[in-house]
């Protein structure tokens, strides 16, 4: 009974890991454009293709090619934003949904002419591999990506605060005006913003690999749960994508084990409308700008 | 007189269909305080907007140090030396003091004298080196402004632009913001202000300009300006 009860919160918190790791460049992103980005799980899909092509061919494993996966996907990102996204910034914020809407479409589509349509995973000698400990079970991959995420919010928030380009960037999502006043060319810092987001989003696609089933319609799905941790930690604020994801993890673990697995994820849903419902601003209270 | 360092020739400015600005001449001086007086909707901010590189003019030219820069964005202006404390502060409400301060100096020239800047802003305001790790949005009204003006000061401009600096501020608080204005002046910096307060500004300035409906309606010494009857039954209530 209580081993039980152990064991699911650890599941829980370990899901929560995964969600906060590829959440948190979702909550970047809208905290300093105000651009909810609906291509954003496609990032994690380009992220786990990048490992699975080098692991396929070069039996490179994924947390090696992580790196590559965070570099490529910066690049991608810088140049979406710099060419595509910026010429909506500043306009309603339809056109950003419309936008980026259609960026999801064409992603996931021209991976589906690419790579087909068929499922793929990655298989390592550590795939399903379980460390057990007092009679718990712990997913080591799970536990890695759980690391990864703690490790990927505490380098982004030293990012923010500590650096010249961080604080241009906290000054951007402030006010954008007073930005240009202190000569940040603002365009560039969304390019930039943009690129980091979809870098650490390519990441946790990256460190996800080995767990999760990979084709290039893999997408959606992720877009919808960050969305909702997102929301659930406060929309922009860095640590809220952390707590938002613990938090819906350990939610939908327990309700998966104490109610039924089908449940789980409406229970997603609920808490999300009760959050909206109650407290807009996030578990932290701190909606908007990082 | 030697060359100005700033120079309005003749501009027109729009607000989407209307038009604020008609035919603006201004000049301003090395080491002048030159202010712009006016009543509420003249156009002032959209002058400091336009010279900034906020807003485009659709007729005329600016020049400053002797360089075009009609049509230049702010992030590329500041860069030539001239800097804007925008109307109501606008300080980075959720950083720190001393980050807000570090953002001033974020342009490359100024970067390097961040140190020396840094004191120079303590030194006007010790009030803000006291509160340095606080957040800029827990500040008084007043703090917030010494914080604009101490972020201005930072990026090490030749001309500050000053948008009703006194804007809301308790009646103590207003004569201090115009001392330290006059201090400011004082290190050789040059002065564009523009105020509702007229008669404090009058005071402090060298020249003033009166706009009203989107036209200089008149211009001179401030000295001269104050004792000029109309200047007294509009603005000065005497």
């Amino acid at each position: 009974m209580y081993t039980v009860f152990v064991q699911t919160i650890i599941n829980g918190l370990l899901l929560g890991g995964v969600y906060a790791a590829y959440s948190a460049g979702f909550s970047l992103i809208f905290g300093v454009m105000g651009v909810v980005n609906l291509a954003h799980g496609e990032l994690i899909m380009l992220g786990a293709f990048t490992s699975y092509w080098l692991f396929a061919y070069f039996n490179l494993d994924p947390y090696l090619s992580a790196p590559f996966a965070m570099i490529l996907l910066f690049l991608f990102g810088y140049v979406v934003q710099k060419y595509i996204i910026n010429r909506v910034i500043g306009q309603p914020h339809i056109m950003s949904y419309i936008l980026t809407f259609g960026l999801h479409l064409m992603i996931a589509n021209i991976a589906i002419k690419m790579w087909t349509q068929d499922f793929r995973s990655i298989t390592t000698s550590y795939s399903g591999a379980n460390a057990a400990i007092w009679g718990l079970n712990i997913p080591l991959a799970r536990l890695v990506t759980f690391m990864v995420a703690l490790l990927v919010t505490w380098v982004l928030w030293f990012f923010l605060m500590r650096t010249e380009t961080g604080r241009a960037i906290r000054a951007t999502a402030q006010d954008k005006e007073v930005a240009r006043l202190m000569g940040v060319d603002i365009r560039n810092i969304y390019a930039i913003t943009f690129g980091l987001g979809a870098a650490i989003t390519g990441l946790s696609g990256s460190v996800m690999s080995p767990f999760v089933i990979i084709s290039p319609e893999m997408g959606l799905e992720y877009t919808i749960i960050a969305f909702c941790v997102v929301v659930l930690g406060g929309m922009g604020y860095m640590p809220g994508a952390l707590v938002g994801g613990l938090v819906l993890g350990v939610a939908q673990s327990l309700a998966a084990t104490y109610l039924n697995a089908g449940v789980s994820v409406a229970i997603t849903f609920i808490i999300l409308f009760i959050m909206l419902v109650i407290c807009p601003k996030g578990i932290l209270g701190k909606g908007s700008v990082a | 007189m030697n060359e100005p360092l700033l120079k309005i020739e003749r501009i027109n400015v729009s607000y989407r269909d209307v038009q604020v600005l008609h035919e603006i001449d201004l000049e301003v001086y090395p080491s002048e305080i030159v202010t712009v007086i006016g009543p509420n909707g003249a156009g002032k901010s959209t002058l400091l907007s336009a010279t900034m590189g906020f807003a485009v003019p659709n007729k005329g030219s600016v020049t400053f140090n002797g360089k075009k820069i009609t049509g230049t964005p702010p992030e590329e202006t500041v860069r030539l030396g001239m800097t804007i404390v925008p109307e109501g502060a606008r300080v980075f409400t959720e950083m720190t003091v001393l980050d807000n301060l570090k953002m001033g100096s974020y342009i490359k020239s100024s970067r390097v004298h961040r140190k020396s800047s840094l004191e120079m802003v303590f030194n006007f305001f010790p009030r803000l080196h006291e509160r340095i790790k606080q957040k800029g949005g827990t500040l008084s009204g007043g703090e917030r402004q010494m914080l604009a003006i101490g972020r201005a000061l930072m990026s090490r401009p030749s001309l500050l632009l000053l948008d009703e600096p006194s804007l809301g501020l308790a009646p103590l608080l207003v004569t201090k913001v115009f001392e330290t204005i006059v201090e400011i002046a004082a290190t050789g910096l040059t002065v564009l202000l523009v105020e509702q307060n007229v008669h404090f500004s009058l005071e402090i300035s060298k020249r003033a300009y009166v706009l009203e409906n989107g036209r200089i309606v008149k211009h001179g010494f401030s000295e001269e300006l104050m004792n000029n009857d109309y200047i007294k039954k509009s603005y000065l209530a005497l």
